[in-house]
């Protein structure tokens, strides 16, 4: 096992836990100011977005890379959920490396 | 089909409701426990991420920030801001939940929070403490048995579909951030300013990926508040 690693893996669990576990010691935490409450509904499509860019156009070059999105971004409004668009992506980029275009 | 009354029941009623779920992270857990194979770590590290930190997205972030030599205290600080919004779905539970067996029934139940198994649970206006014991624990064991699946399997696999994987992580958080600008287009925003501003950081001032992510979401987050306040509805 990777020491730094397990380290890593100890930190994220007690700071998950503890935002997890906090409302249920303390069940008065929906009282938690407004402002507060609208910023933390705003962090997950923030993170997701700094997720994606630029790091995705870094796992392939840029072009192949957006057109991957495009596929995925597609077979997420045919088929909504996590699955059929991620496999779209995977099938598109195993294609363009396939044919050395990626 | 319900498992009637008593506990038992409601535990394997629970455990029904986890399928979907789990139909969901098994996928996305063989892909964690691939990406982590192919980051260097052994399939023990990845199913030690999986069993307890249990955190989908902050994973794969974490195997991502680790695989560029990011500071573990880094990686830590980026983790608890990226799950600071289960406090809220914690919350929501808590104020549904049925009267527990003590403490130690509710720090169980708190472990099993995720966006999924909130998502789930609160479809129900009361939530039997068993109920939601089910639930977790098909979401966990699921979470945790594909990673193991993806560790082992995934490195039998041929690179050239190894390589493909890779990309799966960047669809993944698409998928999901489409969900979310699909219950709220404006959510759009937060998400396109973090893009931006990770962007610039990175690939113009070259500002370390440590560094920029937090400031990223940080600028996201503000970003929100340019948007009609909708908080209330």
């Amino acid at each position: 096992m990777n020491n730094a690693w397990i380290a890593t893996v100890a930190g994220m669990l007690v700071v998950t836990y503890s935002v997890r576990l906090v409302p249920f010691v303390i069940p008065r935490i929906d009282t938690l100011p407004r402002r507060l409450r609208r910023a933390l509904s705003y962090v997950p499509p923030a993170a997701l977005g700094a997720l994606i860019i630029p790091d995705a156009m870094e796992s392939l070059s840029l072009a192949p890379a957006v057109a991957a999105l495009a596929v995925s971004a597609l077979a997420y409004r045919l088929r909504p959920g996590i699955f059929v668009p991620v496999a779209a992506a995977v099938v598109f980029v195993a294609g363009a490396l396939f044919f050395g275009a990626a | 089909m319900s498992g009637g009354n008593s506990r038992y029941g409601r535990l394997l009623d629970g455990l029904r409701g986890a399928v979907p779920i789990a139909v969901g992270y098994v996928p996305v857990a063989i892909t964690f426990g691939l990406l982590a194979r192919n980051g260097g770590l052994s399939t023990a590290d990845a199913m030690v991420a999986s069993m307890f930190a249990f955190a989908g997205a902050a994973q794969f972030m974490a195997i991502g920030m680790f695989a560029q030599g990011i500071a573990p205290v880094q990686i830590v600080v980026a983790t608890f801001f990226l799950n600071l919004r289960h406090i809220l779905m914690s919350s929501v539970i808590v104020h549904r939940l049925s009267p527990t067996r003590g403490f130690a029934q509710r720090a169980a139940l708190a472990y099993g929070v995720t966006d999924e198994t909130f998502a789930v649970a609160t479809r129900d206006e009361n939530i039997a403490p068993a109920y939601l014991h089910g639930l977790e624990i098909g979401a966990w064991g699921s979470w945790v048995a594909g990673t193991v699946i993806g560790a082992v399997v995934g490195s039998l696999l041929p690179p050239l579909v190894q390589a493909a994987l890779g990309f799966a992580l960047y669809a993944l958080f698409l998928s999901l951030l489409l969900s979310h600008v699909e219950r709220d287009a404006w959510l759009l925003v937060p998400a396109v300013a973090a893009a931006a501003t990770n962007a610039v950081l990175r690939e113009l001032i070259g500002v370390h990926a440590g560094l920029a992510f937090p400031v990223a979401m940080v600028v996201g987050a503000a970003a929100g508040f340019l948007t009609p306040d909708r908080s209330e509805s």
